[in-house]
């Protein structure tokens, strides 16, 4: 093999190696600032004025561009004292006492890592439950679609860095033209100067705020770095027609390709858990396809311009050199939208999310293009050495796929404007879209039943059950069902029923807040048909928001669980010993500094392999440390924590433990 | 010949200047920081290290191993030496501070402040008694500073 061929191995396998870290590490981005959990949450009902209004953000806001607004049931602001931000945290105090009622919280958030703003609201109650025509009461989280100017300004941007990245190395390097028109770069610098001072404009107006207040707010600053080297660039660009020297077209590429380093240090992919490898692949992929679409454009405009004999070995470099940058398009784009969708499980997100539709319809026009190209390497090229006829289909196809890298250009600004598909479903209220399930069927197996349970947290929730026969699967013509409630680690707690309604699909729903506590729930479903009535009993975990877990092992040791919160709190749970037989799971709470943090409440729940959950009875050995006695069997467990600290923060933990027989131990 | 040669010259100094970029757009991400403020009580994950190891023995001063113990109520007295118990929850961890878990038959009966403790209400027959010295955080040094005792108790 040439030393060519065994160099492109190696650039293969180490791709194939980034890939695979990509897939296998990389935990969902969150870009924007979604909401992630608040304090209170969306439809509580408390007895007081809550001291603070606490937001959490899947991303770190602008305290300079950000906005929390408490309002009564009137419209009217509510007093409150000045935002402070903490890591991804707004803390705001209330300053006035609030009378029983309906309060609504709203907000906007500026995401300090790529600069877009959300914006949502959510209600709770004093004193009694928050109506629900409240104000904009469901915890709902908006993120403006991007405008048409924003959309422009990018495309602007995008084909400008790309044609002044290709222009210093395709003209002179590549195609060997004898001269690089001045007038191409020079137009090039000033779509992209051109399209930096719209994407500013679009930002700011987006946001809401004079120019210079975002350029010198924190999100803006990504800004201000990419104005510079676009400025950079394009003086180059304008010294270089000037005095024609090499070395300042080596500038005008350089500093194009250091604003594509910006725009991905500044966007989506600084958002993911591997902000390094995410960074560098959406780098890689501006570059590439800087190399690759803007390289189209500068043969399509040279190529006429080259000698006879050489044009076919001219388009025969290029072809080879966008073949090589057209690879690392494809590998940089498969990790980046493997990171945005939430990894290669969430694959149905490209159809199920406005962020997936736009990707996949990115990747259909990407697509054509590299069939394109791939006719023209084929077809076309080996023609131009026939002559003329060959450079007018090769000039043909070149128009073709510079009209859709055009579109592609345009649906990258759009897709840069949306929050990643990962980041929507994983912020509260987006669940919507992954209703919470519970199965189960009577003990004389004459009927099965499906409940979804939607978003499936604590708070307010709608029903959908589906009974059908355990055998044939016809649904069960029903008279009348309700599904019944109890907390299982609440037996203080009367256990609630809700009627539920046929819809108009069959199936029966209902609406309310049965799902009132952080707790593992019991659901009895009880059907009653004309022969008589069933009861299904089923078992439900509302989700929460949970913190980063991270595991120790060591030999000899049981498995260490830590939970860390956004807040600095974490949970430190173990299983000891591990083994079939008698077990303890001792969980103990630390503040941010590391001391014990006090517990009003603990649940200690554990699920063994066949999915019955127990509630344990925790022994208190201190304010923030609980145990419990469990015997166990072998297989996978999942152990639950569900605690409330005397500041009334909800701790939420649980992790999964494969119990081994103990003669399978050495 | 030669235009191969040229070629390769020119593919291999865009090889060095997409390299040089890929270096520095692996190093300035890394540099840059994650951009964010607040208090030392904010958003970190701190790494845990590996539990540590303690200067202490935990011995089982009674019931000692093969006593008979009459009537339903078992006294435990442990000796601690090397190290003392806490009263304070941390994970600010010294081997020579810590709790005192016990367990009897395998059941976590008491996690005691002290060295002395009493378990009421234990069946007759044999039993197996463990008592182990824990760091701060409640989990166990490394290695583990367990210490077992069997004995009868008798109505």
């Amino acid at each position: 093999m040439s030393r060519t061929g065994r160099g492109l191995c190696r650039c293969v396998v180490l791709a194939a190696f980034a890939v695979a870290i990509a897939v296998l590490l990389a935990p969902p981005a969150f870009a924007h600032a979604l909401l992630e959990r608040s304090t209170p949450a969306p439809n509580e009902t408390l007895e007081t004025t809550p001291a603070s209004l606490t937001l959490t953000f899947t991303e770190p806001p602008d305290p300079a561009l950000s906005s929390v607004r408490l309002l009564g049931a009137s419209g009217a602001d509510v007093g409150i004292g000045p935002m402070h931000v903490a890591g991804r945290t707004i803390t705001v105090p209330v300053t006035s006492r609030l009378t029983d009622g309906t309060y609504t919280v709203t907000w906007r958030a500026v995401s300090r890592t790529d600069g877009h703003v959300t914006a949502g609201s959510f209600a709770f109650g004093v004193g009694r439950a928050p109506s629900p025509t409240a104000g904009g009461a469901g915890a709902g989280t908006e993120s403006p679609f991007p405008s048409a100017a924003a959309i422009i300004a990018k495309w602007l941007l995008y084909a400008g860095l790309s044609l002044l990245v290709a222009g210093a190395v395709v003209p002179a390097y590549i195609l060997r033209s004898a001269k690089t028109p001045a007038w191409v770069v020079v137009t090039a610098a000033t779509a992209a100067a051109g399209g930096w001072i719209g994407l500013v404009g679009a930002e700011r107006s987006t946001i809401g705020v004079a120019a210079s207040v975002f350029l010198s707010s924190e999100a803006g600053r990504p800004f201000v770095w990419l104005g510079v080297a676009v400025a950079v660039s394009a003086g180059a660009a304008v010294a270089w027609a000037v005095t024609a020297k090499p070395s300042l077209l080596w500038t005008v590429g350089a500093a194009a390709a250091a604003a594509m380093l910006i725009r991905a240090i500044g966007g989506h992919a600084d958002a993911g858990s591997l902000p390094a490898l995410q960074v560098a692949a959406q780098f890689i992929h501006l570059l590439a396809v800087g190399v690759w679409i803007g390289g189209i454009a500068w043969l399509l405009l040279l190529v006429g311009g080259i000698g006879g004999t050489s044009r076919p070995e001219a388009v025969r470099r290029f072809s080879t050199t966008a073949g090589v940058a057209l690879g690392a398009v494809v590998v940089t784009g498969v990790i980046r939208a493997l990171d945005e969708i939430g990894g290669p499980s969430r694959v149905g997100r490209l159809v199920s999310s406005d962020y997936g539709l736009t990707l996949s319809l990115k990747a259909g026009v990407a697509a054509v293009l590299i069939a394109l190209g791939a006719w023209n390497r084929y077809v076309n090229v080996p023609r131009t050495a026939n002559g003329q006829e060959g450079t007018r289909s090769l000039r043909r196809v070149l128009v073709a796929e510079a009209v859709l890298a055009a579109g592609v250009f345009a649906l990258t600004g759009l897709l840069t404007g949306l929050p990643p598909a990962a980041a929507v479903a994983t912020a509260p209220g987006s669940h919507m879209h992954e209703p919470l399930v519970a199965t189960g069927s009577d003990f004389a197996t004459t009927v099965r039943a499906r409940v979804e349970i939607t978003p499936g947290m604590v708070g307010t929730n709608r029903f959908a059950v589906r009974v059908v026969d355990y055998d044939t699967g016809e649904r069960v013509p029903a008279r009348r069902m309700s599904l019944g409630f109890a907390p299982l680690s609440h037996a203080d707690v009367t256990p609630s029923t809700l009627e539920l309604r046929r819809a108009p699909d069959g199936d029966w729903t209902g609406r309310g807040s049965q799902i009132s506590l952080d707790d593992r729930y019991q659901l009895l479903l009880v059907v009653q048909t004309a022969s008589g009535s069933t009861q299904v009993r089923m078992e439900i975990s509302p989700r929460v928001s949970s913190g980063h877990t991270s595991v120790a092992r060591a030999e000899g040791q049981p498995t260490v669980y830590t939970t860390n919160y956004p807040d600095g709190t974490s949970i430190q749970a173990y299983l000891d010993p591990g083994r079939a037989g008698t077990n303890q799971i001792h969980a103990t709470a630390f503040d941010g500094q590391g001391d014990e943090l006090p517990l009003q409440s603990i649940s200690l729940i554990a699920i063994p392999p066949d999915g019955r959950g127990e509630v344990l009875q925790p022994i208190r050995f201190s304010p923030g440390h609980y145990a419990a006695n469990i015997d166990t069997i072998a297989g996978t467990w999942t152990f639950e924590i569900r605690a409330v600290a005397k500041t009334g923060a909800a701790l939420d933990a649980h992790f999964v433990q494969r119990i081994e027989r103990s003669e399978e131990l050495p | 010949m030669r235009t191969r040669r040229h070629f390769r010259v020119s593919v291999s100094r865009c090889g060095t200047f997409v390299v040089a970029t890929l270096v520095a757009s692996v190093a300035l991400p890394a540099c840059s920081g994650s951009g964010q403020s607040g208090s030392s009580s904010a958003m970190s994950s701190p790494k845990r290290a590996a539990r540590p190891s303690s200067t202490a023995t935990l011995s089982i001063v009674s019931p000692a191993n093969g006593a008979v113990v009459h009537g339903s109520t078992v006294r435990v007295r442990l000796r601690l030496e090397g190290a003392r118990v806490v009263r304070p929850t941390t994970n600010d961890l010294r081997p020579d501070e810590g709790h005192i878990h016990i367990l009897l038959d395998g059941s976590l009966v008491s996690m005691n402040y002290g060295l002395s403790d009493e378990i009421h209400d234990v069946a007759s027959g044999p039993h197996l008694l463990q008592a182990e010295f824990v760091a701060s955080d409640h989990a166990p040094f490394d290695p583990r500073v367990v210490v077992v005792s069997s004995f009868e108790v008798r109505r």
